[in-house]
């Protein structure tokens, strides 16, 4: 996971908010875990009216104006990486 | 003021892909919504939006965007308030 | 009754700065009652939980506009919000700065443990 460029750090939660894995800038990021684990739970909770009903949303983005936060939440563990942002994928609000 | 308010939302839904807006203040009550937006969740939106902030304090504020197969909702929250804009992929 | 306890004691961590859940008759007495140490023991007093159902919610409803459904009370510190469930009565305690909405989102998680208890009280 560590090779792929562009990549700032990786951290690695089970569900609980636990961190199993970590590398990079969010190595042993306790802080950043508790406040992303937070919002998947608010998310959670309310599909917040995204069509597929079955499971909400399938990836959560936290936009910053040079990187990102993308997190994904696979078989009971939640992935997050943070991403230096290309020109290319930038999201325009 | 609302008047204003409302001319942008009505703007921003005539957008291509944009299926619903909502507005929320600081304490996450709903200002505005429209289309498939639930003024329901303005609080948990409005929550989001401020756990996003404290992620990185100082380095402004984030956009958050959650994304399945479908569509998209976009959250950003300026100055206290938030805006969500509810999409579909095109 | 334990576990309608629980879910709610569930519920009360699920929005930051929420301190307390109370679920009353129309008298004020609690049949259901969780709350942080830190909820203001004032608002926690059947003398203050019965105001709503006994006095506020009735005279607000002959403003003209209809039955009235919830109070939302903010004070220097603290926002109380109370929903009136005939013949029950929620009130949810929280810090000032706590999200309002979300506060009243909570109505629909809360509904159900109000039918639950409202058929039990009926019966």
């Amino acid at each position: 996971m560590d090779s792929l460029p562009n990549q700032l750090g990786y951290l690695l939660l089970d569900e609980d908010g636990a961190v199993i894995a970590s590398n990079g800038d969010l190595e042993n990021d306790e802080r950043i875990g508790g406040i992303i684990v937070k919002m998947l739970r608010t998310a959670h909770k309310q599909e917040l009216g995204l069509n597929d009903e079955k499971d909400g949303f399938q990836r959560m983005t936290i936009n910053y104006p040079d990187h990102c936060y993308i997190v994904c939440v696979s078989n009971k563990r939640i992935h997050i990486a943070k991403r230096l942002v290309s020109p290319a994928s930038e999201v325009i609000a | 003021m609302d008047k204003e308010v409302q001319k942008c939302v009505e703007e921003l839904m005539t957008s291509p892909g944009v299926v619903g807006v909502l507005c929320a203040d600081r304490q996450g009550m709903c200002l505005t919504s429209q289309g498939v937006a639930n003024s329901n969740y303005s609080g948990s939106l409005t929550s989001l939006s401020h756990l996003a902030t404290t992620l990185e304090p100082g380095k402004g504020d984030p956009v958050i965007l959650f994304e399945n197969h479908e569509s998209q909702c976009l959250i950003h929250q300026n100055m206290g308030m938030t805006l969500a804009v509810y999409k579909t992929n095109t | 009754m334990e576990e309608l306890r629980k879910y709610v004691a569930c519920i009360l961590q699920r929005v930051d700065g929420l301190l307390a859940i109370i679920i009353t008759d129309r008298d004020g007495v609690p049949l259901v009652k969780v709350a942080l140490d830190s909820a203001p023991e004032m608002a926690l007093r059947p003398s203050y939980l019965s105001t709503f159902s006994a006095m506020a919610t009735d005279q607000a409803g002959k403003l003209g506009v209809g039955k009235n459904n919830k109070i939302i009370s903010i004070y220097s510190n603290y926002q109380v919000i109370q929903m009136n469930k005939s013949p029950l009565t929620i009130s949810l305690i929280a810090s000032k700065t706590a999200n309002t909405g979300q506060l009243v989102n909570l109505e629909n998680d809360l509904l159900v443990v109000v039918n639950d208890l409202a058929s039990s009280v009926v019966d």
